[in-house]
Parts: C-alpha cells; sequence; structure tokens
C-alpha cells in the first residue's frame, strides 16, 4: 500500500506536466467542429506563371498546365471552423496533389511552402501562395481564416506579393 | 603500413588526384558516379588500412549513412511521388528519400576520401606541398595532423607501464600522466625548434621529391580524365535531377564513356598498385 502511494508520489510532477500541457493546448486550439457541413467554391490556378513562364525555374516548368488550372472550381464541403488551410490539406490529399506547410509553433500558423511542387520563391523573390477568399486577398495566415458557407476560395501564385492577383500595397 | 604504390608518386601528383576526386565526389549527385567513387574510395581505403578502415566504416560510417538518409525526408518535402504523409500533415516523397540517401552516400564517400589523403599525403609532403606557400600553416596542420595519433600511442605506452607495475591501468591516472607529457614534450618541441633555427630568414626545408616521367605521366592522365569529367558536367550529360520528378539526362554513348573515364580516375591508384602487384609476380615467376 505504501509503496503504491510512494509510486504515485514520485509520479505527480509527471502527471501535473502532461495535464498543464493538455490544458495550455486544449485553450488555443482549433474551435469545436460540429457534422453540420456547408458548401464552399474551392480552386488552384497559377495563371500568373503561364504568363511569365520565364521567370520560374527550369526544372519546374512541366508542372504549370497551359490553362494554369491545377484544381478547377469544385464544390466541396466545409465544416464549422474550417480553415482556409484544412480545406487545401483535405482536397490537396484527396487528389494525391503534392502540398508542403511550414509551422509555427505555440501560435500554431501554416505557411504555405508548396502545391504541386511549385514552391514560394520559385518564379523570383517575391513569388509565393496566396488565397482569395470572394475576390479580397485577407491578410492573415490561411490556417485562422475560418471559412463561410458559400465562400469562394482561390489558391493563386504570385509572382509579386500579391499585387499581381489584385491586390494593393495599402492591403499592408 | 602496406607499400601503396601510388603515395611514391611526387606530392603534386597525389595532392592533385586528390583534389580532383574530391571535388567531383562533392559536386556530383549522379547515383552510379558516386557508386563508382564510394566504391573506389572504400576500395582504397582498405587496401591502405585494412581492419581499420573495416571497423572504422561498419561503426561510424554505416549508422552516420543510415541517419543522415532517414534524416532527410523528414524536413524535405518536395517531390511528386507521394509515399505517405507526417504527423503534421507534410508529404514523405520518394525523391527526398532517394535525395537523402545520395546525400548520405555522398558523405561518407568523401569521408573515404579523406581516409585515403591522410593516408598518402603524410605531413612530410604536406610540408613540401605548403611549405613556401604557407609556411606557419603547414607545419601547424601537418603538426595538428599527428596530434591525435601520437596520443593515442603515448596512451597505450603509458597503460603498459603501468600494467608492467602491476597497477590497473585507469582512466584519469592515464590521461594525468599524458597531460603531463603532452606539456613536457611541447616545450621540448619549442625548444628544438628554436635550436634548429626555426623562424630565422633564408631556411629551406630538405626534402628528397623529385618530379619525374613517370610522374609527368601520371599528371597528364589525371588531368585528362579531370578535363573530359568536367566537359560531361558542362554539357550536362552527368546531370541527375532528383525534384520535383527525377530526371535522367539521355542516355548516350558519350555517357558510358564519361563514366568509364570517371572509374578510371577514381580507380587510378587502384590500377597501380595492381600493376604493381602483377610485375612483381610475373617478375618473380621468371627468376
Amino acid at each position: 500500500m505504501k509503496d503504491s502511494i510512494n509510486k504515485i508520489k514520485r509520479a505527480l510532477p509527471i502527471i501535473s506536466a502532461v495535464l498543464f500541457i493538455f490544458i495550455l493546448t486544449s485553450c488555443g486550439g482549433k474551435p469545436y467542429k460540429t457534422d453540420d457541413d456547408f458548401s464552399v467554391t474551392f480552386s488552384i490556378r497559377v495563371d500568373n506563371l503561364v504568363k511569365n513562364m520565364d521567370m520560374l525555374d527550369r526544372d519546374k516548368h512541366e508542372l504549370v498546365p497551359d490553362d494554369g488550372v491545377l484544381i478547377p472550381e469544385l464544390q466541396i464541403a466545409a465544416y464549422e471552423g474550417d480553415s482556409v488551410f484544412d480545406l487545401l490539406q483535405r482536397v490537396t490529399r484527396d487528389n494525391r496533389m503534392h502540398m508542403a506547410a511550414r509551422f509555427t509553433p505555440v501560435i500554431g500558423d501554416a505557411y504555405i511552402e508548396a502545391i504541386h511542387n511549385i514552391y514560394a520563391y520559385d518564379a523570383g523573390p517575391l513569388s509565393g501562395w496566396k488565397y482569395i477568399v470572394n475576390g479580397e486577398i485577407p491578410n492573415v495566415s490561411a490556417s485562422s481564416y475560418i471559412v463561410r458557407a458559400g465562400d469562394v476560395i482561390v489558391w493563386a501564385y504570385t509572382l509579386d506579393l500579391g499585387r499581381d492577383l489584385g491586390m494593393d500595397d495599402d492591403a499592408w | 603500413m602496406v607499400r601503396d604504390a601510388f603515395a611514391f608518386y611526387h606530392p603534386i601528383v597525389n595532392f592533385l588526384y586528390f583534389a580532383a576526386v574530391i571535388g567531383c565526389a562533392m559536386f556530383f549527385l549522379h547515383p552510379i558516379l558516386l557508386g563508382i567513387s564510394f566504391l573506389c574510395a572504400a576500395c582504397y581505403a582498405l587496401y591502405l588500412k585494412g581492419k581499420k578502415a573495416l571497423f572504422f566504416g561498419l561503426v561510424f560510417m554505416l549508422p552516420l549513412l543510415i541517419i543522415t538518409a532517414a534524416m532527410n525526408p523528414l524536413f524535405n518535402h518536395q517531390g511528386a511521388t507521394i509515399l505517405s504523409y507526417l504527423p503534421n500533415g507534410n508529404p514523405v516523397t520518394l525523391e527526398s528519400v532517394l535525395y537523402g540517401f545520395a546525400a548520405a552516400g555522398m558523405l561518407v564517400t568523401v569521408i573515404a576520401w579523406f581516409m585515403c589523403f591522410n593516408a598518402v599525403i603524410t605531413g612530410e609532403k604536406m610540408i613540401y606541398l605548403f611549405g613556401r606557400i604557407a609556411p606557419v600553416l603547414s607545419l601547424v596542420l601537418s603538426m595538428s595532423m599527428r596530434f591525435v595519433p601520437r596520443f593515442a600511442a603515448q596512451a597505450k605506452v603509458i597503460r603498459n607501464a603501468q600494467r608492467g607495475m602491476g597497477q590497473k591501468p585507469g582512466l584519469v591516472k592515464t590521461l594525468s600522466i599524458l597531460v603531463t607529457w603532452a606539456l613536457e614534450n611541447a616545450i621540448e618541441t619549442a625548444d628544438s625548434m628554436k635550436a634548429r633555427g626555426y623562424g630565422l630568414p633564408g631556411r629551406t626545408a630538405f626534402s628528397i621529391f623529385s618530379f619525374n616521367r613517370r610522374d609527368g605521366y601520371a599528371l597528364a592522365y589525371i588531368t585528362l580524365c579531370a578535363a573530359v569529367i568536367f566537359t560531361g558536367a558542362a554539357t550536362g550529360a552527368l546531370r541527375f535531377r532528383y525534384f520535383p520528378a527525377i530526371q535522367v539526362h539521355e542516355v548516350t554513348t558519350s555517357t558510358y564513356i564519361f563514366f568509364g573515364v570517371y572509374f578510371a580516375l577514381c580507380a587510378f591508384p587502384l590500377i597501380l598498385n595492381m600493376k604493381e602487384a602483377f610485375r612483381w609476380k610475373y617478375s618473380a615467376s621468371t627468376a
């Protein structure tokens, strides 16, 4: 009996540490998800690359389709609390398409490094992936933008920090 | 140490050979070129150092190879062929796994070449090669390269002496004696160098190296091979693309010639040793 109490006593710091971490992570985690789904429009495009192929890394030319459409406009199901990043991850996985992201610990933000092996900086120092919701470019991480029913989401490759996607400098 | 035919060549030949071979090993990620280079480096290291090289290879290089190869797909997500997904959602790709193996193979190959380099280019040759260009640096290099084996040898002497006195050689005691010996030895070395006029102007270093016709042929052979391989690399024939999808440059007859020349370059010391061995046997049987 005494032995088991001692064992528990010894384990106490570990248990409390685990609890502490659990509480910490549960506070800042994702919003609660329900099963109610709604539909959003989703597509991935690289029109800017088609127009400026000479800017792109030679080895990546074969990845760019002539019409600039990687994923055509799809009506997909989204769930309450889904972020744009969640949708991107789901769609790319369902289509066996390559997608790589870098995660910032603690705040849990995702930075999209690559879709379909087209990486940020592959077409000049100002190039990378941006997402457009209903024609506007939100200035937040894709993992913190929560989608709503009927949203039209486009992932597009920019060569100029979003200016070529209709984002003006005032947005910063 | 074994009698290595290549080590008897002029130091410039030795040095240029290793510069060419290590340079190529560091820049070519083509699997066939890597394989050729690794095979030659491993054979030469085994020939030069025997069991020691085998032990080093199995105990240090094999784990290094496996760890480096396994690390790459965890951090590099490039590649078109998705094998599976990491817990954080990023893909593990076939290309990144293969690239990891290639990079690890390159690391191990370069280390193996440097093992050969250390065996062939002795301190004496180092001083001869760089004594005039950078006298202090070459002296420091040759002294520090001698440092570790010398310490190991002295530690053995100390342990043997302790055993001879009927004591158990302890690590701390051995180390203490070793450090005392090293300090004393350093002062003696400094005194000795001063007594022999180190740092005085007009001093020359003695060497018995002479550049023969044989060395000229060897130098021409190495330069020719290196030039052919350089042409191959410049024309892109030896390019092997890993990302986004593996792509091999069109294989033609010239590609095989480049592979052959690369093998001829990497295996040069082995060929020389084989020639020597053959000649020795041949002359022995006729006599």
